[in-house]
């Protein structure tokens, strides 16, 4: 596996790719639950796969890589939650069930709890990827989890 | 539940789009082969010819000019324009070889930039147009450095990054690229510039080429011409004096920029030109040499003495005497008819009155005058009252909220909320939702009391008439028809308790344009365009109205008399302009009526209304019922940027004259005093603002002309003119809320109180940044809703007490904070406490204060608390109404 992320970290687009498909479904998840609609998700998750592999040579190996994706897509869903405070976001029609009660979360109420649920992180990491602070990512992390299982 | 496994067995079903599948994200990816490459200057060889872009392509000019930014206060002594130099020395391009068509602009390769929302997908090579290609294209076409500063003046470059290419005439080419490249132009920016500059080569092509030789350019244009009034000798007018607004520092003398030889220094009153294309020159058929001939067009008497086409057949000799006679009588001529003026009409100059059918009129005559032509497509009263002189911009009496010590009225979504108030306690009352073609205008806070003014669609009745026959042996015909017409509606509500229903009606017919209160009068002026088929024997179907009570549509309607209705001699479509003023005590209402007519122009000044309405301008006095008090013919229409000045016992009034702004001095008779032509030399005007006897005229590209009491051109504004919004706190200290920091990032609100002196003196003030009251917040985003609606600030002068609502994103929650300030008689300001909610979007938001009590409406929540302290007293929830709400039930 080594051998793959040396190559992706030398430009080789084939592994790198090998590596953002080992991932990129969790990321998407995190992106398509927290903003909008699918198009900003996939939009968010474009730019996050190249900003990584632009800078791979930054990484050590695999795992930093993909954390170096998943940083870059939370960052570029805050980006996106700042827009939404200039203007109404434009949400999908008809969405799922689930997505409907996801909805009802603050906006950082859903960027927590997805990287919380999906990649299985802590408060301490979801505060060092998404730049949030500890304590509003804890506070936001529980209130999102009570409004969850209070609907579902 | 374990919640983890729940939420992943949902997600694992949602579908993944194609476009984020490994293949297709690799196809998108640039192979990384070599280092990422510095962006090129001047100084490096130009990397790749191949795929060089042409950008030298015509462009064509928006049909309008794009408008300057509003000007700003002006206090400073205002420059005379000063001309271009001719031509500066030759800057051969250091490329070579020279190209034949136009610059190249080099085909840049870059790396992927640090990725920002900006989408992803064109990161294909592409051509890229940067800070190089705009230096490049500058440099080939010779752009002087006042040209380059006035460009980049323009354009979204900071402040600081200005003043420093500005301040360094020595800096070098890589240097200004750095600094062009810091700032947050974009690709589209330079290309807009490019296309900028293209088009000032372009131009100054077209001068060299009329002028022909390198002959200088126009002399500065002359004087507004001034009709010779009654004092002797008149004497040339200078121009006016362009008062620049200044948004950039003025050029250094020595023009930095692309050109590295040292070049003529630049003079240092030069300001950047707001006017971004070439103003025609509009004034060679005005020049007129003073103390000869007036061509009056209009006077027919002057034009008589000018018919020289008698002598085509010139004898040298008998030329001279036809001349000399000729000359002697013109003149002759010309003192002639000013005699007679003035033993007709008691005037040397022109006075002009309205010949009107007479007022003898009944409704029908009326009608028959009006119904030929059809309304005009331009708004009524389009008239700009966004700018002032020394202080606030006259404000209308119309609110959306009223604190009382019992009651508590809002407007929200077209309902009324009633709450009683005991202290910091509120409890609902009502809930009026205004249905059935009813929109809330506003609240009128009167003596003692308030009204609900709301417009009204128009109920719809149908009518019959007869038509007479048109021959002996035909009968009377009775026809049916309908109209609709809409009305102004203000209902007086109970003093004591606004919630009942003991409510007095009062509609005006025709849709409001202003509105004033004076103690328990109100006096509206509406305007209304007749529908075609209005038929004529009924006068209720067309003439103005006043309707009380609002029970049934036909039977309560007071007709303006048509003898109080002015009727211009070329009164033109069925319409009227229409003042109306109610003694809400009394419960008494008069009206008066202009008819025909566009261009409204609506001024109040003490008890006199001005009505213009095209050439005609009508005095109204208000101060009882509504009563003609005078009228004249202006020389000209009044326009959208007209105002009425009154100050000494003179009347000022901006009109159209042949496209142009001019003005007209009258004296309390309405008589011409003098007139000032060709305001705004040649641009189009924007707005009129009057400073006691000045007058301070904008045109649409930001500049401001100021004339004096003499009607003389001021080189130096005697008062700020602007459009700030202002809150007026008392007579003399305004409150002002404005953004700090430049238009790429916001640092948070100034809160300033100001004095309305006329300079606009700053009193004191203080900063709102999310930082003062929260960690990691984002000021960029702060704001609040008082920089687009001043009303929306809850202010107690008697207490004291200013609160102002701010929104921001604080990196997790969207913030609502009220924040409470103190402010003195004197306008010391001082931060007193905040109220906060999170989490909420809500519309609107706005606050009271009263009494020591603030009272914080977000949304349907409100919050009320002590204005000494913040400290929160309750919340409470607006219901909303049970039912449609409506006055003619």
């Amino acid at each position: 596996m080594s051998r793959i992320f040396d190559e992706a970290k030398r430009g080789d687009i084939t592994a790198f790719s090998k590596i953002y498909g080992s991932v990129c479904e969790k990321i998407y998840y995190v992106a398509y639950y927290s903003l909008a609609s699918s198009e900003e998700a996939a939009k968010a998750v474009t730019e996050a796969a190249h900003y990584a592999y632009d800078n791979a040579e930054s990484c050590t190996d695999e795992s930093q890589l993909k954390e170096l994706m998943l940083k870059k897509t939370c960052e570029l869903v805050v980006s996106r939650f700042r827009e939404y405070k200039k203007s109404s976001p434009t949400y999908e029609p008809f969405p799922s069930f689930i997505r409907s009660q996801m909805l009802r979360l603050t906006d950082a109420e859903r960027l927590t709890v997805m990287v919380w649920s999906v990649f299985d992180r802590e408060a301490e990491e979801i505060s060092a990827l998404t730049g949030l602070a500890l304590d509003v990512v804890t506070k936001k992390l529980e209130s999102g989890q009570n409004k969850l299982i209070a609907s579902l | 539940m374990d919640l983890k496994s729940v939420l992943n067995g949902y997600f694992e079903e949602t579908s993944f789009p194609w476009e984020l599948f490994p293949d297709q994200i690799a196809a998108g990816l640039q192979p990384r082969t070599q280092p990422k490459k510095a962006v090129e200057t001047e100084e490096e060889p130009p990397q790749d010819k191949t795929g060089t872009m042409d950008i030298s392509v015509t462009v064509p000019i928006p049909s309008k000019p794009v408008t300057a930014p509003l000007p700003r206060p002006v206090s400073a002594p205002a420059p005379v324009p000063k001309q271009e130099p001719a031509s500066l020395p030759v800057q051969r391009p250091v490329t070579a070889p020279k190209p034949e068509l136009g610059p190249e602009t080099e085909t840049i390769y870059e790396q992927a930039p640090t990725p920002t929302s900006e989408p992803a997908a064109d990161r294909s090579a592409e051509p890229v147009i940067n800070a190089s290609a705009f230096i490049k294209v500058v440099r080939y076409h010779h752009l002087t450095g006042s040209e380059f500063l006035s460009l980049l003046g323009n354009s979204k470059i900071s402040n600081k990054a200005f003043q420093e290419i500005e301040s360094n005439p020595d800096l070098t080419v890589k240097r200004l690229v750095e600094i062009l490249e810091e700032s947050p132009l974009t690709s589209s920016d330079y290309e807009k510039l490019i296309i900028a500059v293209h088009r000032a080569a372009d131009l100054k092509e077209e001068a060299k080429a009329k002028l022909g030789t390198a002959k200088p350019a126009p002399a500065p244009e002359p004087a507004p011409v001034t009709k010779p009034d009654i004092s002797p000798a008149p004497k040339p007018v200078p121009t006016p004096i362009q008062v620049w607004e200044d948004e950039k520092p003025a050029p250094a003398p020595k023009p930095a920029g692309p050109q590295e030889t040292s070049e003529e220094a630049e003079p240092v009153q030069e300001k950047r030109k707001t006017p971004r294309y070439p103003i025609p020159n509009l004034f060679d058929r005005k020049e007129q040499p003073d103390g000869e001939e007036n061509d009056e067009p209009e006077d027919a008497e002057l034009s008589d003495g000018y018919d020289d086409e008698e002598d085509g057949e010139g004898k040298p000799k008998s030329n001279k005497v036809m001349f000399i006679v000729s000359s002697i009588a013109a003149v002759f001529l010309i003192a002639l008819s000013f005699g007679l003026r003035w033993l007709l009409t008691g005037s040397l100059l022109p006075i002009y009155k309205a010949e009107t059918q007479g007022l003898d009129l009944d409704a029908a005559g009326i009608f028959e005058v009006l119904s030929e032509l059809p309304p005009p497509t331009a708004p009524a009263f389009a008239e700009n009252r966004s700018y002032a002189a020394g202080g606030v911009t006259e404000e209308s009496p119309l609110v959306s909220s009223i604190i009382t010590d019992s009651r508590l009225l809002y407007i929200i979504d077209n309902t009324l909320y009633i709450f009683e108030r005991i202290g910091g306690q509120l409890e609902q009352l009502a809930a009026r939702e205004y249905g059935d073609g009813i929109r809330i205008l506003g609240l009128l806070e009167l003596n003692g009391g308030a009204a609900v003014v709301t417009s009204f669609e128009g109920i719809a009745y149908d009518f019959t008439y007869t038509i007479p026959p048109e021959t002996e042996e035909d009968v009377e015909t009775v026809a049916s028809s309908t109209v609709q017409r809409p009305e102004t509606v203000i209902e007086l509500l109970d003093k004591e308790k606004p919630e009942s229903s003991n409510i007095s009606l009062f509609g005006f017919s025709g849709a409001l344009a202003r509105l004033w209160t004076e103690g328990s009068r109100i006096v509206a002026v509406t305007s209304e365009s007749i529908p075609e088929g209005a038929a004529a024997q009924e006068p209720h179907s067309f003439m103005p109205y006043v309707f009380t009570p609002y029970v049934e549509v036909s039977d309560n309607r007071k007709l303006c008399q048509a003898e109080n209705v002015f009727v211009p001699d070329d009164a033109g479509h069925s319409g009227f302009v229409t003042v109306f003023s109610l003694d809400t005590e009394l419960g008494v209402c008069s009206s008066a009526a202009v008819a025909g007519g566009s261009g409204q122009l609506v001024s109040r000044s003490g008890n006199d209304l001005f009505i213009g309405q095209d050439k005609l301008l009508v005095r109204y006095s208000v101060s009882g019922d509504v009563t003609e008090n005078g009228y004249c013919v202006l020389p000209g229409a009044v326009g959208g940027f007209s105002a009425v000045g009154t100050a000494r016992e003179e009347i000022r009034v901006t009109y159209l004259d042949e496209g142009a702004a001019a003005l007209i001095v009258l004296d309390n008779e309405l008589n011409a005093i003098t007139e000032v032509q060709n305001l705004g030399n040649g641009e189009a005007p924007l707005a009129t603002c009057f400073n006691g006897n000045e007058t301070y005229l904008i045109t649409e590209t930001g500049t401001m002309y100021g004339i004096d009491g003499e009607n003389e051109p001021m080189t130096v504004s005697t008062a700020k003119v602007t459009d700030d919004i202002i809150y007026r706190w008392s007579d003399t200290v305004g409150i002002r809320i404005d953004a700090l920091g430049d238009a790429n990032k916001r640092t948070g609100l100034a809160v300033t109180a100001v004095s309305l002196d006329g300079a606009m003196t700053e009193l004191s003030s203080l900063e709102i940044s999310s930082a003062t009251v929260a960690d990691q917040a984002l000021d960029e985003y702060l704001s609040s809703p008082a920089e687009a609606d001043i009303t929306v600030l809850g202010a107690s002068p008697e207490d004291g007490i200013l609160v102002i609502p701010v929104v921001y994103f604080d990196g997790v929650s969207e913030v609502e904070r009220f924040v409470i300030c103190t402010l003195t008689q004197q306008g010391s300001l001082s931060f007193g406490g905040s109220i906060s909610e999170y989490d909420r979007r809500s519309s609107p938001i706005f606050a009271l204060a009263d009494n020591g009590v603030v009272v914080a409406v977000t949304g349907d929540r409100l919050i009320t608390a002590k204005a000494s302290g913040a400290g929160i007293i309750g919340y409470f929830s607006s219901k909303p109404p049970t039912g449609s709400y409506s006055y003619h039930d």
